[in-house]
């Protein structure tokens, strides 16, 4: 039971990190069809013969 | 292909050179990593002074274009590279934790002074066009909008309406790519320019002077520190109590009020002094005008004198500007 709660609360003080460490604008990115990964843009871009539109925008 | 980058410090500063400055900009690239085109770009009136959805999207569909041309060229070849986190000032900036992209400037610029190869002209990067005499159409802003007269864009003949393809050897279809062009181009001499009017294309070469790159850097996070603050106050001069001292009605003359500031008081300012300026500038100015006159003109450590009059008097003071 004192394991249970013990991985329970790991668990979410884990969720709770990765959460704050991406802000909201980072976590609805891929969400809205872009990508976070340069590399993965020019791969795919490269597959499918299509440019790259790339934003950098400071996340605060 | 959309692809969103959130922290700049990963990336090769050699593909993503830009306005530092901006919180916001654009590339278009091909998969091998060559910059089809720029986005963004703005001046000290406000971030989005530049931009819009219908310039965006011309400046998008050129770099289609230029993609759908390019596809048989050789891919560019792959250099070392320019990682900001690797800079030594950075480390010691930032402790190793994230780098803003503003934070970049900040630490070139420091690396310059310690290896003593800092200079005053670094500082204007990134010019608008206005700087040679064009405006462009904030909607297609390559299309000149308006010449001024007897600019340098003026003395090659360019004209409203023209679409500039070239700047420095290099293709613009955005206000980002003419200010990165215009940032590429040299501090005095000739700068290439191409254009097309009527389907003919015509070239000429824009004839710049030392000081042409000089823009307000008043909204530039990189340089807030660098930008004085003359900690002089008051109320403007009535146009009679101007005229009683054989001043012009719209001269600048404002009366210092008290309590001083420490700092003014250093610099020899007491409280009733009527101030007049600084230098040999003859200033058409209110005192809110002239304390931004002197933030978008002069830099901490410039050496001014501070006009003014004390008990009838004309009085310089010798000052160090600070911030």
């Amino acid at each position: 039971m004192r394991r249970t709660l013990f991985f329970a609360v790991l668990a979410s003080f884990t969720f709770a990190a990765t959460s704050f460490a991406q802000t909201a604008a980072s976590r609805m990115a891929p969400g809205k069809g872009w990508l976070n990964d340069l590399e993965r843009g020019k791969a795919l871009a490269a597959k499918t013969g299509k440019p790259l539109m790339v934003v950098i925008r400071c996340d605060p | 292909m959309r692809v969103r980058l959130l922290r700049i410090q990963q990336y090769d500063l050699n593909v993503f050179e830009f306005d530092w400055d901006l919180t916001w900009a654009v590339f278009f690239m091909h998969p091998d990593g060559k910059v089809l085109g720029r986005y963004g770009g703005r001046d000290a009136s406000g971030a989005d002074s530049r931009n819009s959805l219908v310039g965006l999207r011309y400046a998008m569909e050129a770099a289609i274009h230029t993609h759908a041309a390019r596809a048989e060229e050789p891919a560019p070849k792959a250099r070392k590279p320019f990682l900001i986190g690797q800079v030594p000032t950075a480390k010691r900036m930032t402790g190793g934790g994230c780098i803003h992209c503003h934070q970049i400037k900040e630490i070139l610029r420091a690396q310059d002074k310690e290896q003593g190869t800092w200079d005053r002209d670094k500082l204007w990067t990134y010019p608008l066009p206005e700087n040679v005499g064009i405006r462009f159409e904030k909607d297609r802003e390559n299309v000149v909008e308006t010449i001024e007269k007897s600019s340098s864009a003026d003395r090659i003949g360019l004209k409203p309406g023209d679409v500039v393809e070239k700047i420095h050897g290099l293709d613009v279809r955005s206000c980002a790519d003419v200010q990165y062009a215009f940032h590429k181009a040299p501090v005095a001499g000739e700068i290439a320019v191409g254009w097309k009017r009527d389907g003919k294309l015509l070239e000429g070469k824009l004839v710049v002077a030392a000081g042409w790159k000089k823009t307000n850097i008043t909204w530039r996070p990189s340089m807030l520190d660098l930008l004085p603050a003359l900690t002089v106050y008051g109320d403007d001069l009535t146009a009679e109590e101007k005229q009683a001292l054989g001043l012009g009605a719209a001269q600048l003359a404002f009366r210092q009020k008290d309590p001083v500031h420490s700092r003014a008081q250093a610099m020899g300012v007491r409280a009733g002094d009527v101030i007049l300026g600084v230098d040999d500038e003859k200033l058409n100015l209110t005192v809110d005008g002239f304390l931004g006159y002197m933030r978008r003109n002069y830099l901490v450590g410039d050496r001014v004198i501070l006009r003014l009059i004390r008990d009838g008097k004309r009085l310089d003071l010798p000052v160090k500007l600070s911030n």
